[in-house]
């Protein structure tokens, strides 16, 4: 479904890549002849229907077809970039989360004093800064004024120095959104009737906290972290940018600017896939934390 | 090993109620609740007196709004501290004024010495937790006990509060048991450290019919076989006759009747204590049952209340005084109080 869309919607969007490569180029002196030669190279003659039933084809036997910008196999492109997003995307969720559940319970169990007030400020300050502002304002800080990391470009691996802005910048621009949905839901159980009745028991406001709110309070943290996961493993357009990691954020950008049909399809299929798999281990998790999923 | 140590427990509490040096067990006295609202100071506790003695079940009735439920969560201060404040009067617990106790003191007194069952069986356990888990956490707050031996007398008290396989219903979440068997569940969690008073609010409101009297009849059983009092909530009147022993009716925050159960059914004194047995269906009456008689008019808001005694506007026998002084309590009979202008001697003899 989404493969026929995107690719109903590329083909009549009245350009093709041919097109841009001659129109960029020295355009003038490409032969007409020469043109036609590159469009039946790739398909583009054909009527447009046959043009769908190839590529699923293709597709079906495990061929993404090549890119026209790269000159290369999708498949070997993909395999390159698909594993940096993904490791990125999931290290910047678990910051994410190891950051923010605490910092939403502090401000929830503060509710209304001082820690609540600063963290709720700082959460609404930090999320109104864009990312690709915030990028190059960390490198400033780190980089030039207190010299402690080197100019962060390009991926080496997770765990290496060049990891550790990107990461910093996609987990404070991603941690408000936990910290105000724990935030959010704990005050919600604390005007529970089993609150009610945990405190009738003689429990400690401490154990209220951490165990009769905490608990439930986290289902609806889990789906919004579950989104979150999705939305950053699909890679990080702004920060790849900002910081030349070859993800599938400047992926997806380098082939829908230059309309590289076979590059783009890969990139949406990819994402695609990703999605899926995200929800499937978030909807796995839900029974684990609420026991009313479960089967009975 | 919990097994024998519970049992002498109750055994020894039993022995201390018959030697009676004081029959009194809580002892309430001048209690006012507050709350803090932007539209103003809500009285919703304006005073209250009441004590509870020794193995009796005290029942306090009155219409929705009239501070029953308050008085009760003040007892324990399970108030939300945000709006709600206690802001006089006394609450003695075999002597010890609850209201003086720190945080950490008034939270050995809940579930303790005193417990409390809640009107909605369906929200007030939490659905994250096994059933077992909460009744034996409540057993281990203010037990040193083995896990496995909390869990082995929560699941011995579910089968005295009569769950038929206590030992699968300890595994089961909330959502998976019947309203009636989560009450029965609340009641196990609340007779978990032998508490010397069980407070009941509004405890069957929520069930059906036939569960109600299983429900009201278990904790009839538990408190004789507890040795404890029960201090019940309702405004179901048919309750109270099956179940009380003396009566406290409630109306804006203030006691305005209080004595036997069958002294007040006979011989209610208070117009509005009559106005709500009148408003009862009689089945022993041989006439046809028409339309029932109502209290006109409704309940004063808390903060906004009449001159004078709070029931005069909605009273068919109210007089002058009424609408300009609030009478006292007063003693009638042997164990009868009336808060009414017309049973105070020298007003009554004018009219």
């Amino acid at each position: 479904m989404v493969m026929f869309l995107t690719f109903t919607m590329m083909h009549f969007s009245g350009s093709n890549p041919v097109d841009i490569m001659v129109s960029q180029g020295s355009s003038a002196d490409w032969p007409q002849q020469r043109i036609e030669a590159l469009k039946e190279k790739f398909g583009f003659d054909k009527p447009f229907f046959e043009q769908l039933v190839d590529y699923t084809n293709n597709l079906l036997h495990g061929e993404f077809g090549r890119s026209i910008k790269f000159n290369r196999d999708v498949a070997p492109i993909l395999e390159t970039k698909v594993p940096i997003s993904v490791q990125l995307g999931l290290a910047a969720t678990f910051l994410v989360i190891v950051f923010g559940v605490p910092l939403g319970v502090l401000a929830a169990a503060a509710h209304n004093r001082w820690p609540d007030t600063v963290i709720l400020g700082t959460t609404m300050t930090l999320q109104a800064i864009p990312e690709f502002v915030l990028g190059p304002v960390l490198t400033v800080i780190f980089v030039l004024w207190l010299k402690i990391l080197a100019v962060p470009v390009g991926w080496n691996g997770l765990f290496t120095q060049q990891s550790i802005l990107p990461l910093a910048v996609l987990t404070i621009a991603n941690v408000p959104i936990i910290i105000r949905q724990t935030r959010a839901s704990m005050l919600e159980m604390a005007g529970s009737d089993y609150i009610r009745t945990a405190r009738t028991k003689g429990l400690s406001e401490r154990k209220i906290l951490m165990k009769h709110m905490l608990r439930p309070a986290l289902i609806p943290v889990s789906t919004t972290a579950g989104m979150l996961m999705t939305s950053l493993v699909n890679g990080a357009i702004f920060v790849e940018a900002v910081f030349n990691i070859p993800g599938l954020g400047n992926l997806t950008r380098d082939a829908t600017l230059s309309l590289d049909y076979p590059l783009v399809m890969g990139v949406v299929i990819i994402i695609t896939v990703l999605v899926m798999m995200g929800n499937l281990i978030v909807d796995l998790s839900y029974p684990l934390i609420d026991p009313r999923i479960r089967n009975r | 090993m919990p097994r024998t140590a519970s049992l002498t427990q109750t055994a020894d509490r039993v022995k201390a109620t018959t030697a009676g040096d004081s029959d009194v067990l809580l002892d309430i006295a001048d209690l006012k609740t507050y709350f803090f609202t932007e539209n103003g100071v809500s009285k919703a506790v304006d005073g209250v007196d009441f004590q509870v003695h020794k193995g009796e079940t005290l029942a306090i009735v009155g219409e929705s709004g009239c501070g029953k439920s308050v008085t009760a969560m003040s007892i324990l201060q399970i108030l939300d501290k945000a709006v709600g404040r206690i802001v006089g009067g006394r609450i003695l617990l075999e002597g010890t004024n609850l209201l003086e106790l720190s945080n950490r003191e008034i939270r050995r007194v809940r579930g303790k010495e005193i417990s409390m069952i809640f009107q909605e069986p369906m929200t007030s356990l939490n659905p994250v937790f096994t059933v077992g888990d909460q009744i034996s956490e409540a057993i281990l707050v203010h037990q040193q006990i083995a896990k496995s031996a909390a869990w082995d007398e929560a699941q011995r008290l579910l089968s005295l509060v009569g769950i038929p396989s206590p030992g699968r219903t300890m595994r089961d979440y909330p959502h998976q048991l019947s309203g009636g068997m989560r009450q029965r569940a609340m009641i196990a969690m609340a007779l978990s450290c032998n508490p010397k008073l069980l407070i009941a609010d509004e405890p069957t409101t929520a069930l059906d019919v036939t569960i109600q009297a299983q429900v009201m009849e278990l904790i009839d059983s538990v408190k004789t076989q507890f040795g404890m009092s029960v201090l019940l909530i309702t405004h179901d009147l048919g309750v109270v006759a099956e179940s009380a022993d003396r009566v406290v009716v409630m109306y804006a925050g203030k006691v305005v009747e209080q004595g036997e159960v069958g002294a007040i059914f006979e011989n209610a004194l208070h117009p509005y204590t009559q106005g709500l047995l009148q408003s009862m269906p009689r089945l022993d009456d041989d006439q046809p049952i028409g339309d029932l008689p109502e209290i006109a008019g409704m309940v004063p808001m808390a903060n906004d209340r009449p001159e004078g005694c709070y029931f005069h506007p909605r009273c068919p026998k109210a007089m002058d005084i009424c609408r300009q002084q609030m009478p006292e309590l007063t003693t009638h009979g042997e164990t009868q109080d009336v808060r009414c202008w017309l049973y105070t001697p020298e007003v009554s003899n004018e009219h």
